[in-house]
């Protein structure tokens, strides 16, 4: 009798063990609801990429059979997305204005680096730190007079400007634990003012390539 | 000594036949294997303690087996499988280990 249950016992798990060296095996052992979990992300991702490849075929078309002014103004949009993206044009639009005053000067490089950061996630498309526009290698660094931008000091109090949407950011600032947060318990004044229309005309100098 | 036999005779024949699993008893093979396993170690502590009895560990063993296979069958009709054969792993786990603490200080005094 025990020697029979422990039969059973050897044979369940030589059967266990074996088993996962199939092929597929990563989706044997998943369980019918992960399954239909990751076939419904796979049905939502192909509908993505299915509504892109209508448009670009669209796009495709267009600029095929229509005259080169709509191939111009193709263009023109790109352009001027990556002028932007590259932060080598003003940007005019809503946005929000954040000023720290940070009196005990205990805010630091890395917490302006988190402000950009969480202002991108947000959905901003231009950022100005200072003086200076943030474009793709922005730097922050820690001087003598407190923090500087591409080696500019920032001065006091520290002015952030962001296009975008102003309550997105702005609730994107002010997370439990966000960068509002962050800044008060640092010893700073946090403000931030949404404008309808502000315009960011620092521009981030093109350099020959 | 039969027990070690037949563990070996089993994993021989599992080697050997290598046995497709239909695939609804997947799930339940590992929750099966942990509820065997407590019965194992329950069995083994009692043999410990001398008062081990083959009928008795032969309804734990096959009981243990059917009630965590038929939870984990009660949990995915409920929509909450996963949960359940964790929470079922979980409480066996805990139960082997506690039985071999108690083998541990029979055999080692410590």
């Amino acid at each position: 009798m025990i020697g029979a249950l422990f039969l059973l016992l050897g044979l369940l798990i030589t059967v266990a063990v074996i088993r996962p060296e199939g092929e597929d095996d990563q989706w044997r052992t998943a369980r019918t609801e992960d399954l239909v979990q990751i076939l419904d992300d796979l049905g939502s991702r192909q509908q993505r990429l299915e509504d892109e490849a209508a448009r670009l075929v669209a796009l495709q078309r267009d600029l095929e059979t229509g005259s080169t002014a709509e191939a111009l103004a193709e263009a023109q949009r790109r352009l001027e997305a990556l002028q932007v993206l590259s932060a080598t044009t003003p940007v005019s639009g809503p946005g929000l204005t954040i000023t720290l005053d940070d009196a005990s000067g205990r805010v630091d490089s890395s917490v302006l680096v988190d402000a950009v950061q969480e202002l991108r996630d947000a959905g901003a498309e231009a950022i100005q730190v200072g003086d200076t526009r943030v474009g793709v290698s922005t730097w922050f660094s820690d001087g003598e007079e407190g923090v500087t931008v591409n080696g500019q000091p920032v001065g006091d109090p520290i002015r952030i400007m962001a296009i975008g949407e102003p309550e997105t950011m702005s609730a994107a600032m002010s997370i439990p634990g966000g960068f509002a947060e962050t800044v008060r318990t640092r010893g700073a004044q946090f403000t931030a003012t949404p404008a309808t229309n502000m315009t960011i005309s620092v521009t981030v100098p093109v350099s020959a390539p | 000594m039969i027990a070690i036999i037949g563990l070996l005779v089993g994993v021989a024949v599992g080697i050997l036949w290598n046995p497709v699993v239909p695939l609804w008893l997947e799930p339940y093979l590992p929750i099966a294997i942990v509820a065997a396993l407590d019965a194992v170690f329950g069995g083994f502590r009692a043999l410990m303690e001398k008062r081990f009895d083959d009928r008795i560990f032969a309804v734990s063993f096959l009981s243990n087996v059917v009630i965590a296979s038929v939870l984990v069958f009660l949990g995915d009709q409920l929509g909450v499988g996963a949960q359940m054969s964790t929470g079922v792993v979980v409480v066996l786990a805990m139960r082997i280990f506690a039985n071999a603490a108690a083998i541990r200080r029979i055999l080692f005094r410590a």
